[in-house]
């Protein structure tokens, strides 16, 4: 077997999603790639010489001038010193590294790793990766496990996700990032798009931990008080069979140009989906358009932002979470896209299927979100302009303060730098992004300024309607009724008792938290004490396990996360940080895991009377 | 034995600072490691003092000067070219080696 059967056997077992990018089904031919070269960095000569001690060594020609890659005299060797370099100071580090070169130094960086460790390989070039599959033996790094192997131009989607899903609060301060020697300087625009992704993750990372943070117990107590319309409630798969899904979803947002389509919006009733964000309602409605859906998702949304009318009716997308007041304003029908962890486990127990949604950074890509849900092939989006029109962010000539926001440039429809701000931008990636992972849906965006959004067509809501809209006006009023709801009379009390059962479950677990909070006591003491454990430390490591485990199992555990996350992030973000000394260390993790019980009991005591209290004003 | 032992330690306080810069190379920490050369420098110029001394004294050869002094106008050359890899190996494999093979001589020679 050569190099290359080798290393594609090993790909394909352990990385296919490479294997199946780079060179498709198995009835490709040995060899030959599945996917078109792309444009990239075109390199002039890629071979390989032998080093004084017998080890291969890379180069690489471009541009008429020579790349040596590796030392010429002993290839390990140099490796080993570069890998030295990079400290791994947490217990769960994420390594991301520009290059895969020939693999030596990869492999000297998985020799580091640990067992909770996470390496990200990003490749900027398909040619030299080729190439190396050919003629290197790459059976350490192929088979190694928790490595993702990104070619750009090849899966590069893969990095920019999987990056995305794995950093979270305890990981996000133990990133380290490595670059292969001479690869920025010969792909220099590749390694800018690497240190931009890595940026944009990093930030979107932080935004999700800081609206936890933010908003902590205002969605523990939108959840508890939103309890009163579980009964009536639909959920998304439940009305998705009775909607007209081959007419288009119009999503309306609250971008300045929205006014340039009230007109065709008007005719639009009838012919395809209205759905309007809650910002831009008042709006739509003052000009006589009235939505099919309205969208929610904020917890702390002004109601002001939602509607100054005494009473809506129209069908309200929204999550138990959503701000409660909202939900109050609102008279009709309540349609739950999602709901947290522990809700699941209510639908669940109540035999009924959970909603659950990739929700998105804002109310516009929830209604998205909820269109693909739904089964619509055709989303147009109004209003999404994702940039300021002069000094106005909204239509209805709002110019929101800008003075805590952060301006960037980004490509405008028309192929211009045009003004945004960040947050803006992390929407237009989101877009592209869901773009990307559904190709079968068409997105239409319709306006004549602004963002651009790739992956969108850019259209006339009058040419979409001509060419998708329904031939004769529909009425959608009728679609939700009694016997699609979400709960039958008999699933609603199971998912009652569930939750009733959860407030006696939370009397057991704060008995147990107070003793986990002993046991940390206890072994502090000894550690700062006498430096080391003491008589009693494996037995009562295994206790805290033990608690640990029972904490876990219970459901509604899931909820007590949530008010947690929001008093202990900073304990959170460097739990698994090393420090200098093994004792330290030991009494810095019961020190924290200490303050992680500690909030637990102050959660529990803030969800247990607010359960009970809202569970008896729920209807029965 | 005053000689001897002056050798030994400029030999390894050399040798440790090859491998330092060297690292720093291998790292692509170029400017840390350039600063980190000047003091090499030094300390390989020390060396050589000494081993002149010692060898005057002892008559004795430990290190071939000239194949010594080559592998610094190559590593210098290598220098100039800014191949910082090949300057780490050179000093590495080469003059680090040279040094070695004279700090185990010189030990031999005192069990003797």
């Amino acid at each position: 077997m050569n190099y290359l059967e080798q290393n594609k056997e090993i790909m394909n077992r352990v990385h296919n999603y490479l294997y199946t990018a780079l060179y498709g089904t198995s009835s490709q031919k040995q060899g030959e790639s599945s996917t078109p070269k792309g444009k990239g960095v075109q390199l002039d000569d890629i071979f390989t010489e032998i080093a004084h001690n017998g080890e291969k060594v890379l180069y690489v020609r471009k541009d008429d001038e020579l790349c040596r890659m590796n030392s010429c005299y002993n290839p390990s060797h140099e490796a080993g010193k570069w890998a030295e370099q990079f400290e791994f100071r947490s217990l769960n580090n994420i390594v991301v590294i520009f290059g895969f070169g020939n693999g030596i130094m990869i492999e000297k960086i998985i020799d580091r790793l640990e067992m909770d460790d996470l390496l990200f390989i990003y490749e900027p070039n398909r040619e030299l990766f080729e190439y190396v599959m050919m003629e290197y033996d790459l059976m350490k790094v192929l088979s190694f496990e928790r490595v993702l192997i990104s070619i750009e131009g090849i899966n590069d989607f893969d990095f920019h996700n999987k990056l995305q899903y794995s950093m979270n609060i305890t990981n996000m301060k133990a990133q380290v990032q490595c670059v292969l020697p001479y690869y920025e300087n010969l792909f220099p625009e590749s390694y800018l798009t690497f240190w931009k992704e890595i940026r944009d993750i990093l930030m979107h990372t932080v935004i999700g931990i800081n609206t936890e943070v933010v908003f902590g117990t205002r969605l523990l107590e939108n959840d508890f008080y939103n309890l009163r319309y579980l009964k009536d409630s639909y959920t998304l798969h439940n009305i998705a069979p009775y909607l007209r899904t081959d007419l288009p979803a119009i999503i309306v947002a609250a971008g300045p140009s929205v006014k340039n389509n009230l007109e065709i919006l008007r005719k639009a009733k009838g012919r395809a989906y209205l759905i309007v964000v809650d910002r831009v309602l008042d709006y739509i409605l003052d000009h006589g358009i009235e939505p099919d859906f309205v969208v929610t998702v904020d917890p702390m949304k002004p109601i002001k932002y939602f509607t100054t009318r005494e009473h809506i009716d129209y069908p309200l997308m929204t999550e138990l979470a959503s701000n409660w007041e909202i939900s109050e304003r609102h008279t009709g029908k309540k349609i739950f896209f999602n709901c947290d962890s522990y809700f699941q486990t209510v639908y669940e127990a109540a035999g009924v299927q959970p909603p659950f949604m990739n929700t998105g950074p804002c109310v516009a890509t929830v209604a998205f979100s909820a269109c693909i849900q739904l089964g619509f092939d055709k989303i147009v989006l109004v209003g999404q302009d994702l940039a300021y029109d002069g000094e106005y962010t909204h239509v209805g000539g709002i110019a929101e303060d800008s003075a805590n926001t952060i301006n960037v440039m980004v490509e405008g429809v028309d192929g211009n730098q045009v003004p945004s701000r960040y947050d803006w931008k992390e929407f237009i990636i989101w877009f592209k992004d869901m773009i990307h992972l559904h190709p079968k849906i068409t997105v239409f965006d319709t306006k004549q300024k602004g963002a651009k959004i790739p992956g969108t067509v850019l259209k006339s809501l009058n040419e979409i309607l001509d060419l998708y809209g329904a031939a004769e006006i529909c009425d959608f009023s009728n679609t939700l009724t009694e016997s699609i709801k979400a709960f039958t009379g008999e699933s609603y009390q199971k998912a009652l008792k569930y939750m009733s059962d959860a407030c006696d479950d939370l009397y057991a677990m704060k008995k147990k938290v107070r003793k986990a909070v002993e046991l940390c006591d206890n072994q502090i003491q000894s550690y700062l004490k006498y430096k080391e454990g003491n008589k009693y430390t494996v037995e009562n490591y295994n206790k805290l396990a033990k608690i640990n485990k029972y904490i876990e199992d219970k459901k509604i555990y899931q909820i007590i996360d949530i008010y947690i996350t929001a008093l202990t992030a900073d304990d959170i973000t460097t739990m698994y940080r090393r420090s200098d000394g093994e004792h330290l260390d030991e009494v810095i993790t019961y020190q924290k895991s200490k303050s992680i019980y500690e909030a637990i009991l102050k959660g529990i005591d803030f969800i247990q009377p607010l359960l009970r209290e809202r569970l008896d004003q729920i209807p029965k | 034995m005053e000689n001897k032992e002056q050798l030994i330690h400029s030999m390894k306080a050399t040798m440790e600072l090859i491998e330092e810069t060297t690292d720093l190379f291998y790292q692509q920490k170029q400017q840390v490691g350039l600063q980190n050369l000047e003091n090499m420098i030094a300390s390989i110029m020390v060396l050589l003092e000494n081993v002149q001394k010692y060898q005057m004294s002892q008559h004795t050869i430990i290190l071939e000067e000239i194949h010594f002094n080559s592998i610094l106008v190559n590593a210098m050359d290598i220098l100039a070219q800014k191949d910082y890899v090949l300057l780490a190996d050179i000093l590495t494999f080469e003059l680090n080696g040279v040094i070695e093979n004279s700090l185990r001589q010189l030990r031999v020679c005192a069990d003797s």
